[in-house]
């Protein structure tokens, strides 16, 4: 059976500190993805890609879309120097700027060229062919999926290199936000309000979260299962499972029956045992209802391993790049597993859950091969899962 | 590779819209033999208002595309048929139209405001999330308490076939039994369609469709055998091959 290699990926990402700054962060002049700077250390140095790319070069690119800007940032840092230069299918996940449909109005009153899935796809085909990349438009796919799309379209490009229908794809999750969508989420409670050090309101798993921080994120993968690439490859997909909970827009169900489902499933799939499993990479939107559903899910999965595998999640560090955060932390963890290091669940102090949480840095033993779960629970009650196989570095 | 296209199942399709002055037009350009089940509807108030009350658990749907994609399946009866399957191995796959709402935009932009600061102004903010695509399909498993995977598509040219490729993936892998195939092109105003097909640019009528179907793993057709590029229309291609009938055949 054909292997789903994660070949290659760059991230970029930008912490919002707090809604109001990010509010002021999203017009148009004053664009602005800001370094991560405590993501960034001398042994991850894959992940602060963006550091290369400062304002002026942002500023200075030829295209005026704020989406525009990180899809073409993105294809050409993923594309140079690449192995893989010829794709089957391109997956992505592109949300909508207002701001950036604003603009284009104001420029263009050509109303059939209005919306999304007409006008990205054509844009896409622009930058890969710099690269020399021909793509048709019927091999350029949009998926929508709330909050889980990243991971799907991972784990759908997952089943076409198992299937041997593609070889490689290219992976593109785009999220950046804007005034309504920033709107929306406070209306919906789930943003962040707290008097906290802006560095520490998203507090996943804690006892003082209070929601999470939107922020913008973006990311480009290749997945694909050439057996050449192997030994440049950060990691294997080894499952995929989707569940619905059927249950309610807003709420998770109480039973958490369809996040266990999607678990079980993922690691029946993959063939391990559940104590092979090393790392569990949380959804983890530091929201009350998310955290508390999804650490009663683990503890319901894993109840027979003793200590369990170790839990983690990202939002402390970024924020919740909502559509695009399953590529763009799953892109992290590979990276970061590979450097030898993983990352801690940032401003997690005090838990209600029985859980076994990394709070510290952790350093990775050489030549073993890591496991690694990865969480998506969308918004409408959509879970998906991932299990990803570490490559064992020297 | 194989898909799975029961020809004996029945599948619901809807076409056109009162609202679109051009319907006439859109009538004699896609009502053709390969359409011989077809039942051409109007937007019925009505209908939808009936639809609402049917709805459980105080499930309040703001969108068109919803209501449409709801209208089909209840006509399929699809509450029957899938109650054989584990709720866990039944998929839901759809196509439609990213933006839902761009009447509601263009009219904010006329009234002089920026289309974000409109969005906030006349929309609900927690409405918001309902005019997603990505929301269509918890509505769906909301309401007919499906738990496989859930999956939106955007309905650029090839939304339909792709959501069936996903469809195919999951059936291979056994992830699922069966799956409700939903694919819609519906334009939140018919202004939208009015003024796309008086367009100079224009090369291809838009109208507005939902098709729904339950497939099973019955018969099987060779996807890669369909030439997508030869379908007139920007989705009703798609719709024709669900239906089993290709226009030009």
């Amino acid at each position: 059976m054909n292997k789903a290699l994660f070949y290659k990926s760059e991230v970029i990402t930008s912490l919002g500190t707090s809604l109001a700054e990010t509010v002021s962060n999203i017009k148009r002049d004053k664009v602005n993805f800001k370094r991560t700077d405590h993501l960034i250390d001398d042994s991850a140095s894959f992940i602060c890609g963006l550091a290369d790319w400062n304002n002026s070069i942002f500023q200075n690119s030829p295209h005026t879309y704020k989406n525009e800007i990180a899809i073409s940032i993105l294809i050409d840092k993923v594309l140079r120097n690449s192995r893989v230069q010829n794709f089957d299918q391109v997956i992505c996940l592109i949300t909508p700027s207002l701001q950036d449909l604003d603009f284009y109005l104001q420029t263009n009153n050509d109303i059939s060229k209005f919306t999304k899935e007409l006008e990205y796809p054509s844009f896409i085909i622009q930058e890969l062919a710099r690269h020399n990349c021909l793509i048709r438009k019927d091999q350029i796919q949009i998926v929508d999926n709330t909050c889980t799309s990243g991971n799907t379209i991972i784990g759908y490009a997952y089943q076409g290199l198992k299937l041997g229908v593609w070889k490689s794809v290219l992976l593109l999750a785009v999220d950046l936000t804007d005034a309504f969508n920033l709107h929306v989420l406070k209306n919906l409670g789930a943003l962040a309000v707290s008097d906290l050090d802006p560095e520490k309101i998203s507090r996943p798993f804690d006892k003082l979260r209070s929601g999470f921080i939107k922020s913008d994120g973006a990311s480009c993968a290749i997945l694909s299962s050439d057996p050449l690439l192997e030994d440049q490859s950060l990691g294997e997909v080894l499952a995929f499972s989707q569940t619905a909970d059927a249950h309610k827009l807003t709420d998770g169900r109480d039973d958490c029956l369809s996040i266990i489902k999607a678990m079980e499933l993922a690691v029946e799939r993959s063939s391990l045992s559940k104590n092979e499993v090393n790392f569990i990479k949380a959804h983890g939107t530091s929201t009350g209802l998310n955290d508390l559903h999804e650490a009663k899910a683990i503890s319901k999965v894993f109840n027979q391993q003793s200590p369990g595998p170790i839990v983690f999640s990202l939002k402390g560090h970024l924020g919740h790049v909502t559509d695009s955060s399953g590529l763009v932390e799953n892109s992290i963890v590979c990276a970061s597993i590979e450097s030898g290091k993983m990352f801690p669940t940032r401003n997690l102090e005090n838990t209600e859950f029985d859980l076994n949480f990394l709070r510290e840095p952790q350093k990775l033993i050489k030549n073993k091969e890591y496991v690694f779960l990865s969480n998506a629970l969308g918004f409408g009650g959509n879970n998906s899962c991932l299990i990803f196989k570490s490559k064992a570095k020297e | 590779m194989s898909l799975v296209l029961p020809n004996s199942n029945p599948y619901y399709l809807k076409l056109g819209s009162q609202r679109v002055s051009a319907g006439s037009f859109l009538q004699n350009e896609f009502l053709n033999d390969g359409y011989e089940s077809v039942q051409l509807l109007t937007l019925d108030d009505s209908k939808l208002q009936h639809l609402q009350k049917l709805t459980q658990k105080n499930l309040r749907i703001y969108s068109r595309n919803v209501k449409w994609m709801f209208e089909s399946l209840y006509n399929l009866d699809i509450e029957d048929k899938l109650l054989k399957y584990d709720p866990f191995r039944v998929g839901i796959y759809i196509a439609g139209p990213g933006y839902a709402a761009p009447w509601d935009v263009l009219r904010a932009r006329r009234e002089g405001h920026t289309i974000s600061g409109a969005m906030r102004q006349f929309f609900n903010p927690k409405h918001g999330f309902k005019h997603n695509l990505g929301i269509a399909p918890a509505h769906i498993s909301i309401q007919f308490g499906i738990m496989g995977p859930t999956n939106a598509f955007h309905n650029y040219p090839f939304g339909g076939q792709f959501a069936l490729r996903k469809y195919q993936f999951d059936l291979e892998m056994d992830f699922v039994d069966a799956g409700l195939v939903i694919i819609s092109n519906i334009y939140e105003d018919a202004m939208l369609v009015n003024f796309q097909n008086k367009s100079e640019n224009r090369s291809t009528v838009l109208s507005e469709g939902v098709f729904a179907r339950i497939l099973e793993k019955k018969n099987f057709l060779n996807l890669d055998q369909i030439d997508f590029y030869k379908e007139e229309g920007i989705n009703f291609g798609y719709l024709n091959f669900l239906a089993g009938k290709r226009p030009h055949e």
